[in-house]
């Protein structure tokens, strides 16, 4: 279905865009800007799925079909009634075949948005399955949506149209099918991405093996690739065999100092010293958390929780 | 997370197995907890698939939508939920919308299809993998035929005075509560509104009314993984029982389904179903048990592995609490509006700070591990006593002092209590390199000298804390008397 509305509203005058995004993919390839891999595969148009596959690390199968044909139908029954549910009943439907320039290059977005013209001001209407019960929604489902229809906010935005940088998230009303509109200010998002889609570096590698590519390219895994990113089991087990604090989350990385890596942490924890190479003040700090673990563990050892412990002593 | 939990999570990324960050158990757990493992539709805000549910982990009941899209069978479903937990927990009935008024429409309803839901398992493993269900156990619809009409108010005919919800996740509690406030406000509806009561008081901090067992679990253990990947009950459990957590993580734990599940098993089954196939049904509960089976049994493993640690003192204050919330409920039930006014929501956000507060001052006070923490801090140290002036006295006050040898430098301003003599403060007199005195007030009876082991001994090992239970008093909201307990060590020993 979405091919058919691409052919019709992509016939313009400009040149067809060599690759196709979903505005959810240009949104996750923001949300990991300091992805070298991440950013390779996308400028090149790779299929980070395909890619992952091959890796040996493929992602799980995608949706269920149930969620689809809700998904589906819901989208459906929004469009036909569109302006009526969008409050905009003197304006129009519009269709424009949005491009944006990424990495040094033009390339085309998947229509998955709605457009309203009203009053020569568009606005983008997405239409998502999850409910909006008691005037609440999940916040990171709108969060998303968000992040999403401010790739459209900003493609319409460059190529001279003027656009409401309030969009308009449609959704079901509690539990019924209703659909009830609400408006999302994506300002922030629009900045986040304008600045991060300008940060990165132009396209190159085009024509190499993708898998190669992907290989030798520097990741950045963070726990919140599981949800954005196709190649995420593969970069998990990398940063996992390198012992990465990052694998556990920015936050622990954090509270540890910001040492870099689970064998180092331990070092430095057990010796107190930076041992040249790192900052002594958080080896120390390192060392009396080390230390008042420890004697805490071993005030109530025998009577309590040591579950896991006996192979403390042999891993490090 | 402080830095002595991300320290734990390194050593058990390091070990490949899971590390303690505490060391008695800070969740009380009841005799016979209800356990829940409740499946849900893809793509809908609340359609329940089915759910396994019962105090024993030999005999779970399963109940089953075959076609959660259709209305009628997902009220019959709430109202079969409603006897099931009644039956469980011996409770004379909970109603549910339509089960009283047309119970017999409802019913004839279900009926009608080929073989609607209720079923009884002999234990999920019991028939191998694909758990055989022995449908046919009446029992189910006896007992909501039974349900009294619901009072328009209370809910009323309870007997069980103690429930405890498990779950095994935190999307399991979300769930809850959705169903809950898809029918409370339906005619009759009692069921809805008890899981309300329920899902509401889970956002309680240190409440055990409903328990997610990942959160149970990750209240003792750290992984070496994310709080992300801590979400799934079969990757946590692997890295307590020692599997491989990766490989776990393709069991999902519900409310959600497994997508390929839906596609390959599911959707051709409810679309037989919909086509009117003979057996339909009965192979949609096949299926269902199927997914169910694994995680009812890490739910129950979950709970094997908390309740081998010693029960922390205030874990069981706790609990009181949640009875009392519970009896409350049952007698004289709070609105359960749509959205709270402002007021209301600052009130409740309030009462949420001060019991989140009360409830990490209470871990420490229990917990050796987790004082340490607030050693790192400064806002605890350790000594050991030197010397005793035991019936000291201010005036007509009982005012020992104490000179302890510190292990750490006093780094803060008192006053400084110590988990073992909780009604008893300790002010600073004089810190000279690592000796220091202090003075002591309270906790010490009423006589003219001090109870018996209400003043440190002289070789006692003692942490001293800035950290105080009974802090914030305020008799605003009910959550909030104070912790009565002052004292309670020391008159006791
Ligand atoms: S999963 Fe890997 S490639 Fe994708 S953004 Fe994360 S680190 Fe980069």
């Amino acid at each position: 279905m979405s091919e058919g509305v691409a052919t019709l509203c992509g016939m313009t005058t400009e040149q067809e865009p060599a690759l196709t995004y979903s505005a959810r993919t240009l949104a996750a390839l923001t949300a990991n800007p300091g992805c070298a891999r991440r950013a390779l595969l996308d400028t090149t148009g790779a299929d980070k799925a395909e890619v992952a596959g091959q890796l040996g690390f493929p992602m799980p199968s995608g949706q269920s079909r149930f969620a689809i044909t809700r998904g589906n139908a819901f989208e459906a029954q929004v469009k036909a009634d569109l302006l009526a549910i969008t409050g905009h009943e003197e304006g129009r439907v519009a269709e424009v075949a949005l491009r944006l320039e990424v990495a040094g290059q033009v390339v085309g977005l998947e229509p998955d948005a709605l457009l309203v013209e009203d009053d020569d001001l568009l606005f983008v209407v997405l239409a998502k399955s999850f409910p909006i019960i008691d005037g609440r929604a999940s916040p990171e489902k709108v969060s998303a949506a968000a992040r999403q229809a401010a790739v459209y906010v900003l493609a319409l935005q460059r190529m001279g149209r003027a656009v409401s940088e309030e969009v308009i998230l449609v959704c079901p009303e509690n539990f019924s099918n209703k659909p009830v509109a609400a408006k999302v200010d994506v300002r922030r998002q629009l900045s986040v991405l304008a600045r991060q889609l300008d940060r990165l570096p132009p396209a190159e590698g085009d024509g190499a093996d993708p898998v190669a590519a992907a290989k030798a390219a520097q990741a950045r895994y963070a726990p919140e690739c599981l949800a954005a990113c196709e190649l995420a089991f593969f970069c998990r087990d990398e940063a996992r065999r390198e012992g990465a604090t990052d694998a556990m989350g920015r936050s622990v990385r954090d509270e540890l100092g910001g040492v870099s890596s689970v064998g180092e942490v331990l070092r430095q924890a057990m010796s107190g010293t930076g041992g040249g190479v790192a900052d002594d003040e958080t080896a120390e700090l390192l060392s009396r958390a080390w230390r008042l673990r420890q004697a805490a563990l071993a005030s109530t050892a025998g009577t309590a929780n040591t579950a896991g412990m006996a192979g403390v002593a042999g891993g490090v | 997370m402080g830095i002595l939990d991300a320290l734990a999570r390194a050593e058990a990324a390091a070990t490949g197995r899971a590390q303690p960050i505490a060391t008695v158990r800070h969740v009380h757990l009841t005799e016979r907890p209800l356990v829940l493992v409740p499946l849900a539709m893809a793509g809908e805000a609340a359609a329940p698939l089915a759910v396994m549910l019962g105090c024993d982990r030999e005999r779970p009941r399963v109940l089953v939508v075959p076609q959660p899209r259709d209305r009628d069978l997902r009220r019959a479903f709430m109202s079969e939920l409603a006897a099931a937990i009644a039956a469980e927990l011996g409770m004379a009935g909970l109603g549910a919308a339509g089960s009283a008024a047309d119970e017999n429409a409802v019913e004839a309803g279900v009926a009608s299809r080929p073989g609607a839901l209720r079923g009884r398992v002999g234990g999920p493993e019991a028939e191998g993998a694909s758990g055989a269900v022995s449908v046919g156990d009446a029992g189910a619809s006896g007992e909501a035929a039974a349900a009294p009409a619901p009072g328009d108010g209370a809910v009323d005919g309870f007997a069980a005075a103690e429930p405890q919800l498990v779950v095994p996740n935190v999307a399991g509690i979300e769930f809850l509560g959705l169903l809950g406030r898809a029918t409370r406000f339906q005619e009759g509806d009692q069921v809805g509104r008890w899981l309300t009561f329920f899902a509401d008081r889970a956002q309680m901090p240190g409440s055990a009314s409903l328990i997610a067992a990942t959160r149970a679990l990750g209240l003792h253990w750290a992984t070496g993984q994310s709080a992300v990947e801590d979400a799934n009950l079969a990757s946590l459990l692997a890295w307590l029982d020692g599997g491989d957590p990766v490989a776990a993580e393709r069991q999902a734990a519900g409310p959600q389904t497994d997508p390929e599940f839906d596609n390959q098993v599911l959707s051709p089954l409810i679309a037989d179903y919909d086509d009117g196939w003979p057996g339909a049904a009965d192979r949609i509960t096949e299926a269902l048990t199927g997914q169910l089976a694994g995680t009812w049994q890490q739910v129950w493993r979950a709970l094997d592995a908390v309740r081998e640690l010693p029960e922390a003192p205030s874990a069981a204050d706790r609990w009181t609490w949640d009875v009392m919330a519970y009896a409350g409920f049952m007698t004289d039930p709070l609105p359960q509006p749509r959205s709270e006014g402002p007021i209301a929501a600052a009130a409740r956000l309030d009462r949420l700070e001060r019991a989140q507060a009360r409830y990490e001052v209470q871990r420490a006070f229990d917990d050796p591990l987790v004082m340490a923490g607030y050693e790192l801090t400064g806002d605890a140290f350790r000594c050991t006593v030197l010397a005793v002036e035991r019936d000291r006295k201010e005036g007509r006050k009982l005012r020992p002092r104490i000179t302890v040898d510190l292990a750490s430098p006093v780094q803060k301003n008192g006053p400084w209590t110590s988990p073992a003599r909780r009604g008893q403060t300790a002010e600073l007199e004089e810190a000279d390199g690592g000796v220091a005195v202090f003075v002591l007030a309270g906790g010490m009876g009423r006589g003219s000298a001090p109870a018996e082991g209400s003043v440190p001994e002289v070789g006692e090992q003692l942490v001293y804390t800035t950290l105080s239970d009974s802090f914030q008093r305020s008799a605003t909201f009910p959550e909030d008397v104070p912790w009565t307990h002052g004292g309670g060590a020391a008159d006791a020993g």
